[in-house]
């Protein structure tokens, strides 16, 4: 086990440690710099596959005095009124458009890879973790599917389970009553899903730092999720509920400055409103990863030094 | 011009039927004063309930009858409203209570069939002699699979199929007048023409009813309730009892019964009567219905509640032991919430909507004549009893946690209690113009929930507001050139189809009209029509008079052409130019003397053009902007009756765009995105932003 983690130079060096750094310069390069590089692959996926769709409802709003802003105007009638006429077009579109996001996510893994090993940067340099990345891509594909095979899984299993509770519920208690106890054990399988989701973070960190297999950093993403289940649980909750209290925020802001009313002003303003909220998004998302890595990396050398757990010693790491 | 003349076959048309059902009204005056004492009479000798609210007065232009119904109607305000709009009631206005019944039902709640004796006292208020009776037997539409209701591929408008069948059986019909003999006996086995429908049943006379003469019945029934199919039904121990008695036809004036056989796109028609029913059920069960609560009695752990209802055309009724009860004045009217545990929220939303709609409905069409009203929100399981009206008694639904945002519990409410007037008061026949009772419903529906919550009287929350308006807007241009508005329910090929054309398209067409003729006479058209008609039974006709006599020949033009014929229109600017104004070049003759200009002298004005199509068959009138680039507009009005219009304009500025119908009041306008034209076409900086946001934000929630 320890010959196979050793076999590998690169694996061979202890995962947290880095060189003497500025406190700035490491929050630039191993919080700034992933985010930035998440961000701006979403937005530039993001902007290649909503380019047709836009064009599309654009068409029905070129003549218009004052161009798209009827589209969000209060009462809807001319989104409908454009829903209605470029529903077609919008459709072959969108499912065209709809593949081009299916392979960016997928590809997506490189960005969240390149996150993943510069959030506890061992002093490499930002290319070489990018190639790392890449890389570990087949891995990291592995891991996705499996993730969204259990998440599948879950929702089958919690699905159906609270589908039956709400009927006998429903016969037994009021309504409200019913439903609010079917949704306390939806909320048990959301619990799930999210541990799932930990779970798959976790083994990702396993990859990108360890250079584990697929199956090997599951187990110790599963073993380290127990260990420190609290921790994790917590961070996660914290990141995603900032994450969504940002959306929320920037809903409200954007509401207030209302693009309906004419000023080029108004349209920069809620660009950049947005996108420095999807750019703190990634950047919490990037904290939490780092707690992953940090979490994952603890957990390897406590029991790679001294008693390694049973899973991972019955499976030995590979050397790369 | 030209186009005036070509309106001018139709409105003479409709001058005529106006004529026609002038002359019909003379006719029926004539009678009305003879057939209101027999009907007085009547009511009062046989009705258990005599003295009290079951007696009337057909004389009454607005016949509320006695000091139950009598509410003060809040006309003083609408009087100017309606100041020169023909307010006098027709002689339909005037119509007789011709269909009196009392009835004595027992439910049983395990086999949920209910054993009924009725005595029905009918008056022929037509003019001629009457050989037959026809009786609506609707509980057989859910006999079985092969009767029009629910036979392929007409079905149920929600798709549902009856588990337990349901059904009505007469077991005996002797009428006093007509000898001994069980009238049922002679009875057709079935619907004209349809052997496997037993819903419309014709029942031949002994001897003639002649014209003024009145009869009763004795009746005894047994209904079998089928599962909740749309509208009635029973679902475990809830029990939503309508159309469960055999129920007369209305009679028309001119001797015919208006019967059909019940088709699942249809509601239904008939007369007015006065109601005594006592409803003999299980002592837990929470009863409420049609009319007034006058007795309650309990008897062998069963209760005998015994309801009375004047004037109304229907009688509906709900029994569950686990209702919930709020008791509440709203504008003078004893309003009843009936409800399970956990619904009180949506209930309190019900009632905040009653409580602004009501007192808008009483000043726009007439105030609500009755003492009660009774809502009644199903259990969740019992779903399809939800959002139905009957005469005082509506049904609404909603999810319980349905978000404030969402304006569906208050919605269903407006929607039902508007049907109070357009199928209550007004009672058109549903059946062959089912928009003059949903239609217009919608119509008042989208007007007060507008008035109430703005753009956001759909949906209105999360910085994103969709307006009914909108919707149905979008619904209405979406089925223009599928169907005609005015079609009966039967010609629809389905419930969607109802729902754009009837629903959607009706209030469109309104709201154009008033939007382009004015709002405060489209408020009198609609208030005359409604005083007018009131306890009465109008037809298509009378509203378009009503149009004609408050917004104009053109409006009415327009309304009938929209309704009846498919009329839709489309405004287009199809082209714009501009160009710099310039002295004339070329050869000039002067006197004694030959001028070439070659390079005329260019002047600071420009010649801005625009090309304005109308397409389709109405005509509105209405304006045309054009923007020019140093920020000024110039609005010019066009009368809409040419198929195009070459609009010039001479000004300092060059013309950046030209737009029709900038206000956007014209909402049946059947493309909004070729109202304008631009001289350099617009980018969409915010569409653009806003998809890629989302799209960025799905993709981080993808990869978090």
């Amino acid at each position: 086990m320890t010959g196979a983690a050793t076999s590998d130079p690169d694996m061979s060096s202890p995962p947290i440690s880095s060189p003497p750094i500025s406190s700035q310069a490491l929050f630039c390069r191993q919080l700034l710099l992933p985010a930035a590089v998440l961000w701006g692959y979403r937005a530039s996926l993001a902007a290649l596959a909503t380019l047709p769709l836009s064009a599309a409802l654009a068409s029905t709003t070129a003549h218009s005095p004052t161009g798209d802003r009827p589209l969000f105007a209060p009462g809807g009638n001319y989104l409908l009124e454009t829903l209605r006429l470029v529903k077609t077009p919008l459709m072959a579109a969108s499912y065209a458009q709809l593949w081009l996001v299916v392979g960016g996510v997928v590809l997506g893994l490189i960005p969240l890879g390149f996150a993943v090993a510069s959030v506890l940067d061992n002093g490499r340099s930002a290319s070489k973790r990018f190639v790392d990345a890449i890389r570990h891509f087949p891995r990291l594909l592995l891991l996705q599917f499996t993730s969204i095979a259990a998440y599948m899984a879950v929702v089958y299993v919690f699905g159906s389970l609270s589908a039956k509770l709400r009927d006998a519920l429903r016969n037994t208690l009021p309504i409200s009553q019913a439903d609010i106890t079917t949704a306390t054990f939806v909320l048990l399988g959301a619990l799930m899903a999210l541990a799932v989701g930990m779970t798959h973070d976790l083994a990702r960190a396993g990859v990108v730092h360890h250079g584990h297999t697929a199956k090997a950093s599951l187990r110790l993403g599963i073993y380290a999720l127990g260990s420190r289940l609290v921790w994790l649980v917590g961070l996660r909750l914290l990141t995603l509920f900032g994450g969504a209290l940002l959306v929320a925020v920037t809903a409200a802001l954007v509401t207030k400055i209302d693009v309906h009313q004419s000023g080029v002003w108004r349209v920069i303003a809620v660009a950049l409103t947005h996108q420095v909220t999807l750019l703190l998004v990634a950047g919490l998302q990037c904290v939490w990863l780092r707690g992953v890595v940090l979490t994952a990396a603890a957990e390897y050398a406590r029991h790679h030094i001294s008693e390694p757990p049973r899973s991972v010693v019955a499976t030995p790491l590979p050397s790369s | 011009m030209a186009q005036q003349t070509a309106a001018e076959p139709r409105r003479r048309f409709r001058h005529w039927r106006f004529r026609r059902a002038e002359a019909r009204a003379t006719l029926a005056r004539q009678l009305s004063l003879s057939l209101a004492l027999c009907t007085v009479t009547l009511s009062a000798n046989s009705s258990p309930a005599a003295g009290s609210p079951l007696t009337n007065n057909d004389n009454d232009p607005h016949p509320v009858s006695d000091s139950q119904l009598s509410r003060p109607d809040p006309d003083h305000s609408s009087k100017s409203v309606l100041n020169g709009v023909n307010t006098k009631p027709t002689a339909a206005a005037a119509a007789k209570t011709a269909a009196n019944y009392t009835i004595r039902a027992k439910l049983d709640p395990d086999s949920h069939q209910l054993k009924g004796q009725l005595t029905l006292r009918f008056v022929n208020g037509s003019s001629k002699d009457l050989d037959e009776l026809w009786f609506h037997l609707y509980l057989n539409a859910f006999k079985n699979e092969r009767t029009l209701f629910l036979r392929p591929p007409s079905r149920s408008r929600s798709g549902t199929r009856g588990k337990h069948w349901g059904f009505t059986d007469v077991h005996s019909l002797h009428c006093q007048q007509m000898g001994p003999t069980d009238l049922w006996q002679q009875a057709a086995p079935h619907s004209p023409d349809d052997p496997n429908d037993q819903t419309d049943i014709r029942v031949p006379l002994p001897k003639k009813l002649a014209a003024g003469d009145s009869m009763s019945c004795e009746i005894e029934f047994l209904s079998q309730l089928p599962n909740i199919v749309e509208r009635t039904g029973f679902a475990r121990d809830f029990h939503m009892v309508a159309q469960w008695f055999p129920k007369l036809a209305r009679l028309e004036d001119n001797g015919h019964f208006a019967h059909f056989a019940f088709h699942p796109n249809s509601e239904f028609y008939a007369d007015f009567g006065d109601y005594d029913v006592t409803l003999n059920v299980p002592q837990a069960y929470v009863v409420g219905a049609t009319g007034q609560r006058h007795s309650e009695q309990t008897v062998d752990q069963r209760k005998r509640v015994r309801f009375t209802a004047s004037r109304v055309h229907d009688f509906a009724w709900t029994a569950w032991p686990s209702f919930q009860v709020r008791d509440e004045q709203v504008a003078g009217i004893q309003v009843r919430m009936l409800f399970p545990e956990g619904q009180e929220r949506n209930a309190a939303r019900s009632l905040a909507a009653l409580k602004f709609t009501l007192p808008a409905f009483n000043r726009d069409y007439g105030a609500y004549p009755y003492p009660t009203l009774t809502v009644v929100h199903p259990p969740h399981f019992a779903r399809p009893a939800g959002g139905m009206e009957y005469p005082t008694l509506i049904t609404t639904g909603a999810a319980w946690y349905s978000p404030p945002w969402v304006k569906g519990i208050e919605a269903v409410t407006v929607h039902e209690l508007g049907h109070q007037w357009f199928y209550g008061l007004i009672a058109t026949d549903e059946h062959r113009s089912p928009f003059l009772d949903e239609g217009l419903t919608s119509y008042a529906e989208s007007k007060v929930l507008t008035s109430r919550y703005g753009a956001g009287s759909a949906f209105g929350g999360l910085g994103f507001s969709v307006s009914r308006d909108a919707y149905s807007r979008a619904a209405a241009a979406y089925a223009a050139h599928t169907g005609n508005i005015a079609w009966s329910a039967d010609r629809f090929p389905n419930f969607r189809s109802i729902g754009a054309l009837v629903y959607a398209r009706t209030p469109t067409v309104l709201h154009t009209l008033g939007a382009v003729y004015g709002r405060e006479k489209m408020t009198k058209a609609l208030s005359a029509y409604t005083r007018a008609h009131r306890f009465a039974h109008p037809e298509p006709q009378q509203l378009f008079d009503a149009i004609n006599d408050a917004l104009g020949p053109a409006a009415a033009d327009n309304a009938e052409l929209a309704i009846t014929e498919s009329g839709w229109v489309d405004y287009a600017v199809t082209q714009v130019s501009t160009r710099k104004l310039h002295a004339p070049a070329g050869i000039f003759d002067k006197p004694g003397k030959r001028h070439t200009v070659t390079s005329p002298k260019k002047t600071t004005e420009y010649t801005n053009r625009a090309l304005i199509e109308r397409r389709g068959t109405l005509r509105f009138p209405t304006q045309i902007r054009l923007r020019f680039e140093d920020g000024s507009h110039v609005d010019r009005a066009w009368d809409g009756q040419g198929r195009y219009w070459k609009l010039a304009h001479t000004g300092p500025s060059r013309l950046v765009s030209a737009q029709v119908d900038p206000t956007n009041a014209i909402g049946l306008d059947q493309n909004l995105t070729n109202n304008a034209r631009r001289m350099k076409t617009a980018r969409a900086p915010r569409l653009f932003e806003r998809l890629t946001y989302w799209l960025q934000l799905v993709l981080s929630v993808l990869s978090a």
